[in-house]
Formats: C-alpha cells, structure tokens, sequence
C-alpha cells in the first residue's frame, strides 16, 4: 500500500503550502460564543507535561453548563463561523480553521503516518508500555521490539483504574512514538506507529529525503 | 483472628443494617437499589495467607473458564494476610494479620462512563466504613482514605479481560488491628485501631465494608440502567465522593507517579462532572487531569 503512494508529490506540496489546516468542530449542541477572530494567533496544548491548555477558541453553553474549548495546536486561526456568533449549533459542525507551520519534525511524523500503522488512543487517560513490552525496549530498543496481534502492549490509567491494553494490527516493530508516560492522550490520538522489519530500509529513505530537501 | 463470613451473613448484613440507614436518604427507593448491588458477597472465599489477592483471582478466573463455568459476579476472596501485596506501579503493600485484605470481582455489565466511576465507588464505600469508626477520615483523589494525615486504606483497580468477559478486580487494604508498619511507612501509614485506641472486631468491619461496596455499586448500576432519572452533571456517587473528601481547594503536588516525580504544583478548583480533577496553577491557568496522583502540600483543608 505505501509503495503506491507518491511521494514526489507530497513532498512538492510541502514545499509549497507547508501548513497543516486544522478544522475545529463543535463538541456537541449548545449555543456558541467565539473567543477568537480570523488572524488570531493561538497556541495549543503545551508545558513540559502537556498539562496547559490551548487558548481558548470558543465557548459552548448547553442548559446553562458553560464549557471552554482550547485550541489543540498553534498558528493563525484562518477561519471562524462568525455567522453562527451567540446562536445554537448543532454537534460535529465546522466553526474554526487554524492554519499551522509545519517544523520539519512534523512533515516527517505526517509523510510516516501514511506507512506507519497507527495504534490509536482508545480513551481520554494516561498511557504507559505493559511491563513486558517496556522491559524489551529497555533491553532491546524500541525498534527491535516486534509486536503483533494480541499483545498486551499497554497499560491505560484512567480514574486510578489501570486496564491493559491489547495490539491490533498487523505485525510490525515499533517505530515512532507519540506519547509520553505520563501524559494524558486524547481518545483518538496515535500513541505509536508500527511497521513491519522489511519496511525499515524504505521508511529509513523517506526520512533521509525529507530531511535533505528541507535542510 | 477469625473470619467468618458466609453469603447468608452478609445478604442479612446488606438487606438489614445497611438499607435502614440507606432509607432515610432514599426512601422506598433504597431497596431497589441495594439489590442491585446484592451480588456483592454472594461468594466469599477466605484464605490463611496467600501472596496476593490479584493473583489468586486470575487463578480462579481461568479455572472456570477453562472449565467453562462462569465466574460468580461478585466474589470475595479475603486472606488473613499477604505475602505480595502490591498498590500501584508495583509498589509494596505491607499486609501481615489484622487488616482487611480483599478482592473483589466485578463482572463488568457496566456502560463506559459508568465503568470509570468503579474507582470512586470502592472509595466511598471504604471511606464510609472507616468513618463508622473514625469520623475524620477524608477521601484523597481518587481514593485514598486518609486519617489524621496518614493512610488507613489504599485501593488497587484493574481491569482483566479474560475470554469473552471483562472483570474488574477491586483490591482493598484496611489497615484495621495492624499497628506496627516497616520503617518506610513510617509517618505515611496508620490503622483503625491505632486511630481509636482500641482493636476492633473484624468481621464486624468486614459486614460493614460489604455492605456499603453493594449500595454503591447498586447505586452505580441504578444511575446507569435508569440515567434519566438522574443529574448527569451531578452523579449521586460523586455528589457523596465530594462530601467524603476535603481534597477541593488543597494546595497540592500532582503527579503521575509521585515517588518517582512531581509534575507540578496547584490548588484543586473542582471535581468535573465525569470525575476529573480541575487543578489551578499559580499562573491561573486550569488544568484538568484524569489519571495521576496528589501529595497535599498544606497542612489544613479549606474545608475546615
């Protein structure tokens, strides 16, 4: 699968818009005031445990329950639904763009996730390596640590109530991690990327080019 | 010391004592409650010694499975004292004879939501027990029953998949007629008996315990099989969490694993909706957080 995509033309894409547009959508109905405006700058989750929340992009009222949403990455809000300003809007709708630099860093994490397998946060919570997977990598190295199907692969905590966490997906090493022990994860988020052994040497060569054509 | 529990005991324990005093609050509706939570104890196991309750109950839990024999929701396996006792991140638990030490096991019926608030449950229920005998024991975030400063009772949450079927495993460590605790608890560990003066009897404490773990957890399945008759921005297991506990407003070190570190330092705003914690930093920025620990950092509550 990853052989055919074209590489050549994500990269030239890049180069020439090299942002991520991030579209926000409406966490659930409620009637919606805007905190921010087109040409804002934001930022979003941050600090060394990634405990701070973005800046506040809108604020969404249901039977008087007011409720703050952050902006989840930095960059210049592109676009806001003004027309929907102090009115009821209904849940998933799009409201906002944030219009995000892309570091070099980034390009590679989003050209690997097209050949990486994702393994996504099931829930909201805090994510650590199962005992087992954690004492190869320590042994071994991340990248030596082969995973397949069935695993217990991780330990989620969640409300002081720790449940393992099972592998699904093809067998693969681990290869890129997005999280951090420690670190709450949002439900959703990719807390690694796995790929198979054969698949290193081509993985390894994206990663060269990317970081040659943006140095 | 002796612990004589049967099924029967406790069904009495649970249907007489504990529903009298649930009445008052809830009326009529008590009772339907509390059956839901009948499960509780229908099986008791106790053992002289073993090395953890954990264990021993995915022992038994792949035994009839294996057989293929459900496995009682429910079920109670009590020992008189542990050889490997463990809370989290793997960390000792001292467990030698005199405190209560059980597990119990829920076969989990439970919708999501109502699945995380199990910890909160279990919480409340050691926290009202403890209070039966010692009425300044507050609960800590999540669940730390704390007395005087210290800790009487720690609990331990996990999940097991096994099979087609999930159970939650509920350990729970009461430090109950134990007084002497190894050098390295010294000054974080305490007892009921050292708090009170006096022994108390356990299976008094234990009839106590179970009946309170089947109102919450009838509670908790009463909300989530009839949750339109409930605030669902004020579950009644959290409304009683935040009248058991002083943690909201202390000033505290948060952290994911505090014996290895501490993330940062801020004031509890509030307890959210879904259990959460809403932390202040000193910058004003509000956190929230749903999984880690606390260590209070002031010596008195807001509350007080």
């Amino acid at each position: 699968m990853s052989e055919d995509i074209d590489f050549d033309e994500i990269f030239a894409n890049y180069r020439t818009d090299p942002f991520d547009y991030v579209d926000v959508h409406s966490l659930h109905t409620g009637r919606i005031r805007f905190q921010v405006r087109e040409g804002d700058e934001v930022v979003g989750v941050n600090g060394e445990w990634r405990h701070l929340p973005g800046t506040p992009l809108y604020v969404l009222t249901r039977e008087r329950n007011p409720k703050t949403v952050n902006s989840p990455t930095n960059g210049t809000v592109s676009f806001v639904r003004k027309d929907l300003e102090g009115l009821f809007t209904e849940a998933g709708e799009k409201i906002i763009t944030i219009k995000h630099p892309l570091k070099k860093r980034e390009i590679i994490d989003k050209i690997l996730r097209l050949v990486l397998i994702p393994f996504a946060a099931p829930e909201r919570a805090k994510y650590y390596f199962s005992p087992d997977i954690q004492s190869r990598i320590d042994k071994y190295g991340q990248r030596e640590v082969m995973v397949k199907p069935g695993d217990e692969i991780m330990t989620m905590s969640l409300m002081k109530r720790d449940t393992p966490v099972f592998y699904e997906g093809e067998p693969g090493i681990i290869h890129s991690l997005y999280f951090k022990p420690g670190l709450t994860m949002d439900q959703g988020e990719p807390l690694f990327g796995v790929c198979s052994k054969e698949k290193l040497p081509y993985i390894q060569k994206i990663i060269t080019r990317v970081k040659a054509e943006w140095d | 010391m002796g612990l004589s529990l049967s099924p029967d005991l406790l069904r009495r324990a649970i249907l007489g004592p504990e529903l009298e005093l649930r009445r008052g609050e809830y009326g009529p509706r008590a009772e339907t409650i509390i059956r839901r939570g009948l499960a509780i104890g229908s099986r008791i196991i106790v053992e002289d010694h073993i090395a953890s309750g954990f264990a021993r109950v995915a022992e038994l839990i792949d035994q009839a499975r294996e057989s293929g024999q459900s496995f009682p929701d429910g079920l109670i396996l009590f020992s008189r004292q542990l050889s490997s006792g463990r809370g989290r991140f793997h960390r000792a638990w001292h467990a030698p004879e005199g405190g209560i030490w059980l597990t119990l096991v829920i076969a989990n019926t439970l919708t999501p939501a109502a699945a995380r608030l199990v910890p909160f449950v279990i919480g409340v229920a050691v926290c009202e027990t403890v209070r039966e005998y010692a009425p300044g024991a507050d609960l800590r975030w999540v669940n730390d029953v704390i007395l005087g400063g210290l800790k009487v009772a720690g609990i331990l949450v996990e999940t097991l998949p096994s099979g087609d079927e999930e159970f939650i495993l509920c350990g729970i460590g009461l430090n109950v007629n134990n007084r002497d605790f190894p050098p390295e608890l010294s000054g974080l560990a305490t007892s009921l008996a050292q708090a009170t003066g006096s022994d108390i009897p356990l299976e008094e404490v234990a009839r106590s315990l179970i009946g309170k773990l089947a109102w919450n957890i009838g509670l908790l399945h009463e909300v989530d099989e009839s949750p339109e008759e409930h605030d669902e921005e004020d579950h009644p297991i959290l409304a009683r969490w935040r009248e058991l506990s002083d943690t909201v407003g202390r000033r505290v070190a948060f952290g994911h694993d505090l014996d290895r570190q501490v993330m940062y330092e801020a004031v509890v705003e509030s307890l959210a909706a879904d259990g959460s914690l809403n932390l202040r930093l000193a910058d004003g920025t509000l956190v929230n957080e749903v999984a880690g620990e606390l260590r209070y950092l002031d010596l008195s509550s807001a509350k007080r």
